[in-house]
């Protein structure tokens, strides 16, 4: 098994002897298993990866539409605060002026949605201030 | 605020028959979403333990190694 190279026929061949040559086998042919099955575990996480990021990728698309038809539920009720709706006019105002204010600096991808998140979630938080 | 004291709002009953419609549909999307995230937090389960399994195969092949360096490097000297 581990025989010396193979070597000019004038030169002395020496050999070594391998102790429990069967089990030593075993074990290289064992972890050649082992290395196979890390490979597959490498191909298993990349398709759960990518399952993962679809299915994220999903619940934001399932998120954005319950958004949308809670603001669909906030338009029909009645404006009977008048104070209340000018204050939200003014806030409106304030976003715009700040969503032109960003779109004028480079910001990377991203950051405007978020920014964007922020303010709707301010306006929320100031409507229920309102309502306490 | 002391909801007594504030004007009474009230409905037209054909938005009031779309805002109860509208919340079914608030319903069955939320209901989707509460799907979609148990399928993300299996998936992050499966993940994990994938990560696992890596981490013990190649523990394996770590021990194995070791055999046969020893096996290789210390012969039967008799």
């Amino acid at each position: 098994m581990a025989k010396a190279q193979k070597s000019p026929p004038e030169e002395e061949a020496f050999y070594v002897n391998l102790r429990k040559p069967i089990e030593l086998r075993r074990h290289i042919l064992e972890a050649s298993k082992m290395v196979i099955f890390s490979l597959q575990n490498y191909h298993n996480l990349l398709k759960i990866k990518e399952e993962k990021t679809k299915k994220v990728a999903l619940l934001k698309v399932q998120v954005g539409e319950i958004n949308l038809l809670c603001a669909k539920l906030v338009e029909f009720l009645p404006d009977y605060h008048i104070k209340m709706r000018k204050e939200l006019e003014e806030a409106e105002e304030k976003r715009k002026k700040g969503r032109k204010k960003s779109r004028a600096s480079d910001e990377p991808s991203g950051v405007g949605e978020i920014e964007k998140l922020e303010s709707a979630l301010h306006g929320i938080e100031h409507k229920l201030n309102r309502l306490s | 605020m002391d909801e007594k004291n504030l004007a009474q709002v009230f409905v037209k009953i054909k938005d009031y028959k779309e805002i109860l419609d509208i919340i079914d549909i608030i319903k069955k999307k939320t209901s989707d979403a509460k799907a979609t995230l148990r399928r993300i937090h299996e998936l992050k389960d499966e993940e994990d333990q994938e990560i696992g399994e890596w981490s013990k195969n190649l523990d394996d092949i770590s021990q194995k190694v070791e055999f046969i360096d020893r096996a290789l490097f210390e012969p039967d000297i008799d």
